[in-house]
């Protein structure tokens, strides 16, 4: 999926938009809050989904090279991780639903959702 | 949906005693303790990696019925106990938070 | 910067000092609540002033609002031309060079440059006078700041130490050293980050920035999280990468358990900000060629390698 599409079918507000916001295609999906437990994974090209609005998370994304990172529950980034991913070109997106909500959109988008 | 639907899907119940089959009514993802007891729905199943007794605590709060532990998280036993003791049944699943809330989705639309 | 035995060492520090003339205010260098006349003070009145305080210079101010200024200069033509129970008005200089508060000290600088005058009134944004800065206020400021700045600096783990011979190899291509402080979630991150910049500049294959970087963070998280502080210590050999960290404690009673994927110690505060699952040793056992860790209650060492080159050497 591309970030248009998730933009166009979530409600959702776009915080930051990352270098590659048009062109990314986003092929996995990373749903939760603790950042090391997504550098166990080694899928390529996803984006996280948390509720954590730490500098962290953007480091998580950037060690990861992850394609972009969704606040949950209309989380907004503390100053210094909007500054961080501004600066490391990471788009960053809040949407007002939870996680679980959240998964099922994307779901759906992906394909694993009916 | 019903916590027995929960072993359909193919998750492994850790959890001893015997209790009530509730109703679920909700899912909530999450691993932040704070965020779960102050937003996740109550009836619901908790789908997290927080594989702690801590989250029992919190389930008890919000009224949640069911823990499904991702990743393949192992699972102390103090957080069993403590389950067992509050009528919360625990989960297991090797799927990743994205995959089991997709899952429990379609099976709480079908 | 400078190469020592093919070592690189960068040294930033003089970009500290840059910065504090450009960060630092007037309003933090000047000598606030200065001694003043009024305009219809006698000029004897003011020679007083200035004799009492050892001041060369006074500014006039007419109620709130600066008037003009007054200088030994103007004293000596009084006693040369008039009466010492002239009014202050009749001698003042009234095109006064001012700043303002808020300027950067830069600002003061280029006016000790560019003009005459010793001293300068400031004013606050009503115009009114607030101080008065001479070249050895801006002097002091500028070193205070520079104090406070390089001990910053210093927090902010970018200092180079002298290496411990022990540690470098002959053929060691970039060796770097960080200090990392125990509880500090704000620069938490922030040594991987310069590690991956340093590896990306250098060409070395994704795959391979991938794993020293989930190495690098965990540690560095590590030594955030469970430690008293510490040292992260990186070299870039020829063929492969070594991390090292060194803490001051306090310890890693179970040593086995803490190898276990899923076993944290970390305390709901901290699980709060994210951290705590568990999964950082083994995480970091995961994606290394050579793993070592030693531990007792005076601090906790790991080492660890990841070798360059080979397709072989990278997935376990």
């Amino acid at each position: 999926m591309t970030f248009k599409e998730i933009v166009e079918h979530i409600s959702c507000e776009i915080i930051n938009k990352g270098n590659d916001f048009d062109t990314a295609v986003i092929e996995n999906v990373s749903a939760g809050d603790m950042m090391s437990e997504v550098l166990v994974g080694d899928e390529d090209n996803r984006i996280l989904v948390t509720a954590l609005t730490t500098d962290q998370v953007v480091r998580t994304a950037d060690i990861v090279e992850a394609r972009g990172v969704i606040l949950i529950n209309g989380k907004r980034p503390q100053t210094s991780m909007k500054t961080l991913a501004e600066e490391s070109g990471l788009t960053l997106i809040s949407t007002k639903n939870n996680m679980f909500t959240t998964c099922i959109e994307l779901g759906k988008l992906i394909g694993k959702c009916k | 949906m019903k916590v027995s639907d929960l072993e359909a899907l193919g998750y492994t119940r850790e959890t001893k005693k015997e209790m009530e089959d509730f109703e679920i009514k909700a899912g909530y993802t999450g691993d932040l303790l704070s965020d779960v007891m102050a937003n996740a729905p109550s009836d619901s199943i908790l789908i997290t990696i927080q594989a702690h007794k801590n989250t029992i605590a919190v389930a008890t709060l919000a009224g949640i019925r069911a823990i499904l532990v991702c990743n393949k998280r192992a699972i102390p036993s103090d957080m069993i106990e403590a389950a067992d003791g509050n009528d919360v049944a625990i989960f297991k699943t090797a799927e990743s938070q994205f995959e089991a809330s997709a899952k429990v989705a379609n099976k709480m639309m079908a | 910067m400078g190469s020592v035995n093919n070592l690189l060492f960068v040294n930033d520090s003089h970009e500290v000092i840059l910065e504090s003339i450009y960060t630092v205010r007037v309003k933090e260098a000047m000598n606030a609540n200065p001694m003043r006349v009024s305009p219809d003070d006698t000029m004897r009145t003011a020679k007083n002033i200035m004799k009492e305080n050892g001041l060369s210079g006074l500014p006039v101010v007419d109620g709130n609002r600066l008037a003009g200024i007054l200088s030994l200069y103007d004293i000596m033509a009084c006693y040369d031309n008039g009466s010492m129970d002239d009014k202050v008005s009749k001698y003042m200089s009234r095109d006064v060079i001012l700043l303002e508060e808020e300027m950067p000290i830069s600002f003061a600088i280029n006016y000790f440059n560019k003009f005459k005058f010793r001293r300068f009134p400031v004013i606050n944004k009503n115009k009114e006078l607030t101080g008065m800065i001479t070249a050895r206020d801006l002097t002091a400021a500028m070193l205070n700041n520079i104090n406070k700045q390089l001990q910053k600096y210093d927090k902010l783990n970018m200092r180079l130490s002298d290496p411990d011979p022990a540690d470098i190899r002959s053929d060691t291509v970039i060796y770097r050293q960080f200090i990392v402080h125990k509880y500090d979630f704000e620069n938490a991150g922030k040594v991987t980050s310069e590690i991956k910049k340093i590896l990306k500049e250098r060409g070395i294959k994704q795959s391979i920035i991938r794993r020293v970087s989930i190495a690098a963070y965990e540690l560095e998280i590590n030594l955030v999280v469970h430690s008293d502080g510490g040292v992260l210590i990186f070299q870039l050999l020829p063929d492969a990468i070594m991390i090292k960290t060194q803490d001051k404690g306090p310890g890693i009673p179970d040593l086995e358990k803490a190898l276990t994927d899923g076993f944290s110690t970390a305390s709901e505060w901290i699980r709060s900000q994210g951290f705590g699952a568990g999964m950082g040793l083994p995480n970091v056992k995961r994606v290394s060629n050579d793993f070592q860790i030693s531990s007792d209650v005076t601090g906790t060492e790991v080492k660890i390698k990841i070798n360059l080159g080979n397709e072989e050497d990278e997935s376990k």
